[in-house]
């Protein structure tokens, strides 16, 4: 199996944020995780990445038990992520903000650069390689954190509401971004995204998330036909309508 | 594709840092310039603004890149005084013993600070910087076989010019300012301000943290050792003075009010210690002490207006129009002095000075 988690559990006081949560992926895939507001969907990443420690359960990525490792431990093993809120270098430039993720693999600074310039390039950052994070829109500022998180040359990709906050062009053109960085790179993806229109058109399966437990997995056009689904994105009163 | 080191040495090699190293020839003759006995002053204090330099270098390293805030930087300092104190006095052992000793005295409690700083970070690790620098502070106050307690140790060493320590000085700051600008634009550099930009984008773009905080540490405090060996065997005596709160602070100040995190900032920042020994010399040893109440006010006065540092003072700006109205051609950016990003300090390989202007 090339990712699989199981059983995750995680309490913060009596709240359950995540409840026995199992999932898979395969490799090139890209997986969808999706739920309403509070379903746990962050909780997960973060207990991915090793910045939360589960209260239970398991986390397999190649064969490796990824489960107590520290996070940097965790992206050398081959995973990278995006945060939320997307998270930055303020006053470092975006070349070098990609450079320290390129440093993950190589040790020479001339490499690492080459490699970041390449990358920067790619994204459609070229000609801001020298502009400071803090002096960036938002979906520059996007863009830099996925570039940064490319750099590292991960198998998987967790992509936490990379579309959130973005205008209908840059959302189209982000998807693009993605598309291609799966062609050229092959990497795998598990994406958290409350776009539904990005949901369709680039995953191939869903899991739904909903109070901290799994309660479907499906594919996106499936979706809507899935009673749960409907139920937990609109409430008890759809359903008694 | 141009090679590494290529690369950097046409960085480096600007009409700015050019200009610097000639201003820095003048300094270099004072010892030529005095007859007798008048050059031993200006001499002492070139050699008290370059070892400020070098510790202020330290700790830039330490907080200016890592952000790692220490408030107890003279700990190491005092280290490296101390160890050759005692080495030369109550060892009877070579002096560079002494030295080598300091540096691995202050490595020790360097990996212990990078050690505490994987479970403190912020205001929780200065705090425990504070608390350090008290331990030994009072150790060297309390361990008088050893420290002779206030009064010291009082070193006996063959003659030495004052001029090989004058020189012996400033080949310090140069070099150890020229290791920071290096430091700075390497990987180890990069690791060191993406801690400090954001710990966790850090870790998770594969940056172990732990490492080079303690690293960072393990480097500020071996070179800062260095320096309080230096000025011991200079001054002939070391005393819990070294180890005192107001080291550390001259030490941030010069680092802080020049630019923390740049190579130029505690360049800039060193005339502050001049500040003291001016005030010394002109109105008596008895209002030296006015020279912490005006670090005071002026480290108030850039935190208000001047946050980064002289380092940030626009020279084009400031400066430009006196140098157009005093030289006829149009060029005013090649006879403009120092611009602080060119050893390198700046933000990253590519930051330019245009955006260094734009910064508050
Ligand atoms: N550190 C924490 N301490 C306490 N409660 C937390 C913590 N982190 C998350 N929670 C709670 O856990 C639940 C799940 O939060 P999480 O951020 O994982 O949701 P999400 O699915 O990502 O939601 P959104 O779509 O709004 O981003 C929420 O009720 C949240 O308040
Ligand atoms: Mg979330």
């Amino acid at each position: 199996m090339f990712f699989e988690i199981q059983g995750i559990t995680k309490r913060y006081g009596g709240l359950v944020a995540n409840s026995d949560v199992s999932l898979h992926v395969n490799q090139h895939e890209i997986v969808g995780l999706i739920g309403p507001n509070g379903a746990g969907k962050s909780t997960l990443f973060q207990i991915i990445d090793g910045f939360v420690r589960p209260d239970s359960g398991s986390i397999r990525f190649k064969d490796k038990d990824l489960t107590r490792l520290p996070t940097f431990k965790i992206n050398k093993a081959g995973i990278a992520c995006t945060f939320q809120h997307a998270q930055l270098f303020p006053q470092l430039d975006v070349l070098e903000s990609v450079m320290i993720g390129a440093y993950c693999r190589t040790t020479h600074r001339a490499a690492a650069r080459q490699e970041a310039e390449k990358l920067v390039a790619f994204t459609g950052l070229q000609g801001k390689e020298s502009t400071l994070i803090d002096k960036l829109t938002m979906f520059d500022r996007k863009r830099v954190e996925l570039t940064a998180a490319l750099a590292t040359r991960p198998e998987l990709l967790l992509l936490d509401e990379l579309f959130a906050g973005l205008n209908s062009t840059e959302v189209s053109e982000m998807v693009d971004l993605v598309l291609r960085i799966r062609r050229e790179m092959k990497p795998t993806f598990l994406i958290v995204e409350h776009v539904i229109k990005v949901i369709m058109s680039i995953c191939e399966r869903v899991y739904v998330l909903d109070y901290g437990k799994i309660i479907a997995e499906c594919k996106p056009d499936e979706l809507s036909k899935n009673p749960l689904v409907v139920k937990a994105y609109l409430g008890e009163e759809y359903d008694a309508s | 594709m141009q090679s590494a080191k290529t690369e950097w040495i046409g960085d480096w090699i600007t009409p700015k840092n050019l200009l610097v190293c000639i201003l820095i020839v003048p300094v270099l003759l004072i010892p030529f310039f005095y007859k007798g006995g008048a050059a031993l002053l200006p001499m002492h204090l070139v050699i008290m603004v370059a070892s400020y330099i070098v510790l202020a270098q330290t700790w830039n390293i330490l907080s200016g890149l890592t952000g790692m805030f220490s408030l107890g930087h003279a700990t190491f300092y005092g280290l490296g005084g101390y160890a050759l104190a005692v080495a030369m006095v109550k060892l009877k052992l070579n002096p560079l013993v002494g030295l080598a000793a300091g540096i691995v005295l202050s490595a020790f409690f360097g990996l212990l600070l990078g050690a505490i700083s994987s479970r403190l970070t912020g205001f929780f690790f200065t705090i425990s910087t504070i608390a350090l620098a008290q331990v030994i502070r009072t150790i060297a106050m309390q361990w008088t076989p050893v420290t002779n307690s206030i009064t010291g140790l009082k070193i006996f060493r063959p003659i030495v010019s004052r001029m090989t320590f004058f020189y012996l000085s400033i080949a310090m700051a140069v070099a150890v300012s020229i290791f920071f600008a290096y430091l700075r634009r390497s990987r180890t550099g990069s690791m060191f301000v993406a801690i400090r930009e954001n710990i966790n984008l850090a870790r998770s773009l594969g940056v172990d943290v732990v490492r080079y905080k303690t690293i960072s540490s393990v480097i500020a405090a071996m070179i800062a050792s260095v320096v309080g060996s230096f000025i011991t065997y200079y001054i002939q005596v070391v005393d819990p003075n070294y180890l005192s709160p107001i080291i550390s602070e001259k030490i941030i100040m010069v680092s802080i009010i020049g630019g923390m995190g740049y190579a130029w900032g505690p360049i800039f920042g060193s005339v502050l210690i001049l500040l003291e020994e001016f005030i010394r010399g002109t109105l008596g040893a008895r209002y030296a002490p006015l020279a912490s109440t005006l670090y005071g006010v002026i480290l108030i006065v850039f935190m208000l207006f001047r946050p980064k540092g002289i380092v940030s003072i626009n020279l084009k700006r400031s400066f430009g129009m006196a140098i157009a109205a005093l030289t006829p051609s149009k060029d005013v950016n090649a006879s403009v002095g120092p611009n602080p990003e060119n050893l390198g300090a700046g933000g990253g390989s590519t930051l330019h000075a245009s955006q260094f202007s734009k910064e508050k």
